[in-house]
């Protein structure tokens, strides 16, 4: 009998392969021309994926449309992310020992975000998800600071905590399909069940699920962490975590999400996510005011993106579309803005408020990124960002949500306020006294003008294909 | 009956000790008693089963985690106290109470696929864990801490009865062997920049 390799096997194979060769191969050349072979592999797998939608490859993996959209926004950012990584090291001079286990590190970090995305069973998701929490933290590590230190144990102790919280809700998952006699986790049979389960067990069960992938996705309750880690990790490993990272936790709860329409406690589940949604905007709104540093003030503003995709969710309908919509339009446009914070915390040595200024007279390229993802990011036309928040909005009053859509305008234009103040700082304030400053060649700036300019295309004509796959994601969910 | 009493008394235990290495023989008697548990609740003797209960349990939580533990205290010279935040009879008087809410509640459930000591058992594990966690100040407590609540979860897929397929079990394994070496890793970076494992030095990062 001939064994042919299947395309996950080959995926996760040839990806670990790579890893390894990363971490072993202490050569700076071979580090970098080895992440060839991995985007071509990703490029590969995500079409790979897209081929074969809906068909089961075997029990425990299957692509689903949320999983294509959000795996191929996580391989357009891996594609991108590791110029970004050059940059930063060869900006910081770090040795080839640090480059390549980091390199090593985020392909791996990579390969287990699609891992989760693709699970068709829960415990493996499970499995997945806490494997990107170990990666996460060694990433965090990387500046080996005191704070990168502190970060970094904070991150990985609550999102174990976190994952292990999660876990219990899986367990009590469990205790309910064990009473409908469906002894298996997969997801495709949950789904035929649940409608069969006590309402009671499926409540605690989401409470503990959401309690523990907020840790993922930063939302509340335990959002703390995560603030922290895009604070203190490099920029281009913020990105991923704002614009990869994010994504997956949302799946993580949007599986459950969609397990659990179904039943009596769909309307339950919305008000718990509207509340939360509420609170995360408002959180953010708050600490958005407070900031003293650019990363900090990105970290929280996709928090507030995150509660917005949630109160789409709640909101039904229409919202559902948006929420992805929205989920994805964010990724591109705040892995642009990290990348581009990156640059301008090497130009002036530090992210903070008071060591920045007249950007935009000193690197115009840079600042024009930076303005146009301002724009973009507080959602004003034509961001597509708008569309989405606007489609929000419309699910919202559509179910007579009337209060909640005014509280959270009003947030929203709190958020502006903050991050508007900020940016224009940067921008256009005179550079503060006896700050120095390095020149950045405006090639880096490229990638973020093509990601936030496909998050203006998207928004005033978006391509079809993709409607269609967001359509697909959320078409088997309850009006 | 009896290993779950054995079990709770561990967690009473562990309320009140002032000593890290009591701490380490704490985990490794839970360790044991998981073993034991879990072998009783085998359904069939599965080689492939019972292989990996046998790691997962006896091996893993038993040996591994108390020995790097050891490792850790021993490399960075901690005092062998845990420097609770609060008086030994308040902990104690917690967790019993975290035990005895537990039972109570448990025993309120009317499901008839729940083993019923299992879960109240691992309730108060993991409750106890976290209130471990909030009133211990040394780090290398809270990872015991996070075992305590690993155990307990354990006991709750015990209580369950149902089964993860073995592909999903080992990858939830190496998960938890890969964090907890992890987490070892970061405490002796921290007591290296530090000096010291308090959690209370960790306070750079804020708004």
């Amino acid at each position: 009998m001939t064994f042919i390799p299947d395309n996950i096997t080959v995926y996760f194979t040839a990806g670990c392969a790579i890893s390894a060769a990363m971490f072993f191969i202490r050569s700076k050349a071979i580090n970098y021309l080895l992440y060839l072979p991995f985007m071509a592999l990703q490029v590969w797998f995500t079409w790979a994926q897209t081929c074969c939608l809906y068909q089961i490859e075997d029990r425990y993996f299957e692509a689903d449309g949320i999983a294509i959209i959000f795996l191929s926004v996580i391989t357009l950012l891996s594609i991108l992310t590791p110029f970004h990584n050059y940059f930063y090291a060869e900006g910081r001079k770090d040795s080839i020992k640090e480059i390549s286990q980091h390199n090593a590190v985020f392909v791996f970090f990579v390969l287990m975000m699609t891992g989760v995305l693709i699970s068709a069973h829960i415990g493996l998701m499970w499995a997945f998800l806490e494997a990107t929490t170990l990666c996460a933290s060694l990433l965090i590590f990387h500046e080996r600071s005191t704070i990168a230190l502190e970060a970094s144990w904070k991150y990985i102790f609550i999102c174990s905590i976190g994952i292990a919280m999660a876990f219990i809700g899986i367990l009590f998952l469990g205790i309910a399909s064990q009473d409908a006699n469906a002894l298996n986790l997969s997801l495709e049979n949950l789904g035929n069940n649940t409608i069969r389960m006590d309402p009671n067990w499926l409540k605690l069960s989401f409470l503990f699920v959401v309690t523990g992938f907020s840790v993922k996705m930063g939302i509340m309750p335990l959002f703390m962490v995560d603030i922290d880690a895009k604070d203190a990790a490099p920029s281009p490993i913020s990105a991923m975590f704002s614009g990869g990272l994010m994504n997956v936790g949302f799946v993580a709860i949007f599986r459950f999400y969609q397990l659990f329409a179904h039943t009596r406690i769909h309307n339950w589940m919305n008000h718990v996510l509207m509340i939360n949604a509420v609170l995360c905007i408002l959180f953010a709104a708050v600490y958005i005011m407070r900031v003293k540093n650019y990363k900090r003030l990105l970290a929280y503003s996709s928090m507030e993106h995150g509660g917005i995709a949630l109160l789409a969710v709640s909101a039904g309908g229409v919202g559902y579309y948006a929420a992805v919509l929205h989920l994805v339009l964010h990724s591109l446009t705040k892995a642009g803005l990290f990348y581009q914070i990156g640059q301008v915390k090497r130009m002036f040595q530090g992210k903070n408020f008071d060591r920045v200024g007249d950007y935009m007279r000193l690197n115009p390229w840079g600042g024009s990124v930076l303005l146009l993802g301002f724009i973009c990011v507080i959602a004003m036309p034509p961001s597509g960002l708008f569309i989405s928040e606007f489609m929000t909005f419309k699910a919202l009053l559509d179910k007579g949500y009337t209060y909640v859509f005014i509280g959270v305008v009003l947030l929203l234009t709190i958020v502006l306020y903050g991050m508007g103040r900020s940016f224009m700082k940067l921008l256009f304030a005179p550079l503060p006294e006896g700050v120095t400053y390095n020149k950045i060649s405006p090639w880096e700036s490229i990638s973020q003008l093509v990601l936030l300019g496909a998050v203006i295309y998207m928004g005033v004509h978006p391509p079809e294909v993709i409607t269609e796959f967001i359509k697909h994601s959320v078409n088997t969910l309850p009006y | 009956m009896f290993l779950v009493i054995i079990f709770i008394i561990t967690l009473n235990y562990m309320a009140i000790s002032g000593r890290l290495d009591t701490f380490n023989r704490l985990l490794f008697i839970q360790g044991i008693v998981l073993f034991g548990v879990a072998f009783r609740e085998l359904h069939h003797i599965d080689l492939l089963n019972l292989f990996f209960i046998l790691v997962e349990t006896l091996v893993f939580k038993a040996l591994i985690v108390p020995y790097m533990l050891n490792r850790i205290v021993k490399r960075n010279n901690l005092r062998h106290e845990t420097e609770p935040d609060i008086s030994n009879f308040a902990s104690l008087f917690i967790v019993s109470a975290i035990i005895a809410v537990s039972f109570i509640l448990a025993y309120n459930l009317h499901d008839s696929h729940l083993k019923i000591v299992y879960f109240a058992a691992s309730v108060s594990a993991l409750f106890t864990g976290l209130f471990l966690i909030i009133s211990r100040k040394k780090i290398i407590t809270h990872i015991i801490a996070y075992m305590v609540i690993e155990n307990g979860i354990f006991l709750l897929s015990l209580a369950l009865g149902s089964e993860m397929p073995t592909i999903v079990n080992i990858a939830i394994l190496m998960d938890l062997f890969t964090s907890i070496l992890i987490l070892s890793i970061f405490v002796n970076r921290i007591g290296d920049a530090f000096k010291t494992v308090q959690a209370d030095n960790l306070n750079e990062l804020r708004d």
